[in-house]
């Protein structure tokens, strides 16, 4: 706890005036309560000044009911160490304005224009007045997470206006992709500007896909909102109801059993590697080699039935449970293990014939770059931010679950091209291989689940986890009678959609799909 | 021809153990007979799909996504997925529809050539799943387009997607 201390009197020596209060949680993460005013200021201390770190996310509440006030949290973590620092700036003198931190933090843009249109709160200074998840059929004025919005609402069709950003100038034109993709993949739009092939610009649209997951989750039992969970981000199942429970039982200070731990480890790694896979083989996709794109999916195929044969679901669904998981993965030793050690054989071949092929390696090497300073910007993680060298991962900086048991490496790469996405996800996917195999290893015993004691009301915590995206983070607060009250989810995706439109520019519009395939981004998780 | 395919199912389908094939009797529900004599007399040996992820997921999408796979590998039945949706046959429409994809499935929908089969995948495209009520969705597929087929399954299983698929083209009749 002393480096907590320490560092909560830090930030109260450089901003006196504007922390008024902090508290540590059970959990161990840091609480600073600061005027709203000053927001701008001690976040980017954080951010800039000190520590380096992404804005993992920033969301606002509705405590209206508590003390009378909107709430805007904001979190960092401390690079390479487990404490989360979380700002909390009431609005409370009545007004919903609060200063923006786009103008010093370029992070910041998204997750404010999302509070706008959500909460209905004025980020003053940030550029981008646009609405962003509430798209042009919805009525003005509409601010679903508020409180007294209900879920149920029968909204008329509203015609409102959007307009993109136009690049003018002899010679531009513009390429507008989307909603409805050529390929089977989810909706968005896409508006290139381009002048001859490279494309000097991209506006990437999403929230078509808004479903109200947030305000769904409100609606819901403590318990029943992991099934909700699971089903944010299809390929991400098991990352995201891991995050959920997570911040569940940190909330509820359940303890989950050991061989509980031990199973979500497999099954978070089990996701990756099919993900991984798959990613491999869409890369090979996108750059014609068809050959490596069918030894991929049958990889993948492969893994996916042991999923099913393993848990019932091939994606995993309803193996993890609110303080625990529903079976025990260490019955399937050997069928696990033996699927694993072909899995390993596959990869590797796949990985040799691909990184011989000169076509490939033209096709992938220097496509797409997103720099290092651009990523930090952007506040993007995950795999496209080790391509870029930036070396994070909340499995080894804030260990969960087992992870803290097993020895595994974080791939880094530096160039941040096609070609070091695609080494990560290579690697990690060795990486997971090797994490099950530890696992599995291990003696381990004893219930499979411990039962979530009621949780009291007004009770919050935050759950974060590595998914093979990048960190989710789940922030739950309770309600009366074991209700959610509020629920913020993040997708790495969130941050990470930017990073895509600054690495292709530069690029010929058809290495779009390229690049688009090697952050391999959802939209679902994305627009919630 | 109906065997020939079942036992195709069977063996080229990578289960373990051929009972666990267990395609679910229920899977699907034909909504529309009459669209699906039509589809037999025309797409019987060839038809072409056009999917639109109305809000699903994306769970719904990778099931679909691995018929292409060489497990699966839908196109040795004579079944392509096609790029526009000018040139389908058949709209696999999956996910509750979202109000902010609404226009969007209309519109596709209106530029899929007559005679065009819909089928809904998934229990969010039947009602609007665990989505349903909620203000940012318009509710199950039918809400905004006619739907002749629906495919349970949270997701439905590939096997299921590809059975349902043989029997609008009438390989499979059972
Ligand atoms: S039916 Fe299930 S898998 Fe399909 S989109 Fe809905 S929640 Fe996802």
């Amino acid at each position: 706890m002393d480096e907590r201390r320490l560092l909560i009197d830090e930030i109260k020596r450089e901003f006196p005036e504007d922390v008024l209060s902090t508290d540590i949680s059970t959990s161990g993460d840091v609480y600073l309560t600061i005027r709203k005013e000053s927001l701008p200021r001690i976040a980017n201390f954080l951010h800039e000044v000190k520590y380096k770190t992404p804005l993992l996310s920033m969301f606002g509440t509705d405590e209206r009911e508590l003390d009378g006030t909107y709430k805007i949290y904001s979190v960092f973590q401390i690079p390479r160490r487990p404490i989360f620092i979380i700002l909390k700036a009431p609005l409370n003198d009545g007004k919903l304005d609060f200063p923006s931190i786009t103008p010093l933090m370029y992070s910041g843009s998204l997750f404010e224009r999302e509070m706008k249109d959500m909460f209905g709160f004025v980020p003053v200074g940030n550029p981008d007045t646009r609405h962003m998840v509430l798209h042009e059929n919805f009525p003005e004025g509409i601010h679903p997470l508020r409180k007294d919005f209900p879920y149920k609402s029968a909204l008329n069709k509203a015609k409102g206006l959007y307009s993109l950003h136009t690049i003018e100038g002899e010679g531009m034109f513009e390429i507008p992709v989307g909603p409805v993709h050529a390929g089977i993949i989810e909706p968005g739009h896409f508006r290139f500007s381009v002048a001859g092939e490279p494309i000097t610009n991209l506006e990437i649209r999403l929230y078509y896909k808004h479903k109200g997951i947030e305000k769904l989750m409100e609606t819901l039992d403590i318990h029943e909102g992991c099934r909700v969970a699971e089903r944010v981000s299809g390929d991400s199942t098991v990352g995201h109801a891991v995050a959920y429970c997570q911040a569940l039982e940190k909330a509820s200070g359940t303890e989950t059993p050991v061989l509980a731990k031990y199973n979500r480890v497999i099954a978070m790694e089990l996701e990756r590697l099919y993900n991984h896979i798959a990613d491999i083989g869409g890369i090979s996709t996108d750059v014609a080699f068809l050959f490596g794109a069918a030894h991929a999916g049958i990889l993948r195929e492969k893994v996916v039935n042991l999923n099913e044969e393993l848990t019932g679901s091939r994606f995993l669904r309803g193996f993890i449970t609110p303080g625990g998981v529903t079976r025990d993965l260490f019955r399937a030793k050997d069928t696990i293990t033996s699927t694993l050690q072909g899995t390993k054989e596959g990869i590797d071949k796949l990985a040799e014939i691909l990184l011989a092929s000169a076509s490939f390696l033209d096709r992938v090497k220097t496509t797409g770059i997103l720099g290092r300073k651009t990523a930090e910007d952007l506040a993007v993680t995950g795999p496209p931010a080790r391509a870029a060298g930036i070396d994070l991962d909340i499995r080894r900086d804030a260990p969960y679950e087992a992870y803290g048991e097993v020895q595994f490496k974080v791939p880094i790469y530096k160039d941040g091209d096609v070609f070091s996405r695609l080494c990560v996800r290579i690697d990690e996917a060795f990486e997971s291989i090797s994490i099950i195999e530890q696992v599995l290893d291990k003696k381990a015993d004893g219930p499979l689940k411990t039962e979530i004691r009621t949780l009291e009301p007004y009770r919050y915590a935050l759950g974060c986890v590595e998914g093979w995206r990048g960190p989710i983070m789940y922030w739950i607060m309770s309600g009366p009678e074991n209700r959610l009250y509020r629920c913020k989810i993040k997708d790495p995706s969130f941050c990470n959609w930017s990073g895509l439109s600054y690495a292709v520019l530069g690029n010929i519009v058809p290495d779009f799909p390229l690049c688009n395939k090697s952050f391999n981004l959802s939209y679902a998780g994305n627009d919630l | 021809m109906q065997r020939l395919i079942l036992s195709l199912l069977k063996n080229r389908i990578a289960t373990k153990n051929l009972e666990d094939l267990d395609i679910r009797k229920d899977c699907m529900e034909v909504v529309n007979k009459t669209s699906i004599d039509i589809s037999r007399k025309l797409f019987g040996s060839s038809l072409h799909i056009r999917e639109v992820d109305a809000g699903s997921c994306n769970a719904c999408e990778l099931e679909i996504n691995a018929l292409n796979n060489p497990i699966y590998d839908i196109e040795r039945f004579g079944i392509h997925f096609v790029a526009s949706p000018r040139h389908a046959d058949l709209l696999l429409v999956t996910g509750p529809v979202s109000r902010n994809m609404e226009m969007a499935l209309k519109k596709t929908y209106d530029a899929t050539p007559k005679p065009k089969i819909v089928v809904a995948v998934g229990d969010c495209a039947r009602d609007g799943g665990i989505f349903e009520n909620s203000y940012a969705i318009v509710g199950g597929v039918d809400k905004v387009i006619p739907v002749d087929v629906r495919i349970k399954g949270c997701p439905p299983r590939p096997q299921e997607l590809l059975y349902t698929l043989l029997y609008i083209m009438g390989k499979i009749r059972s």
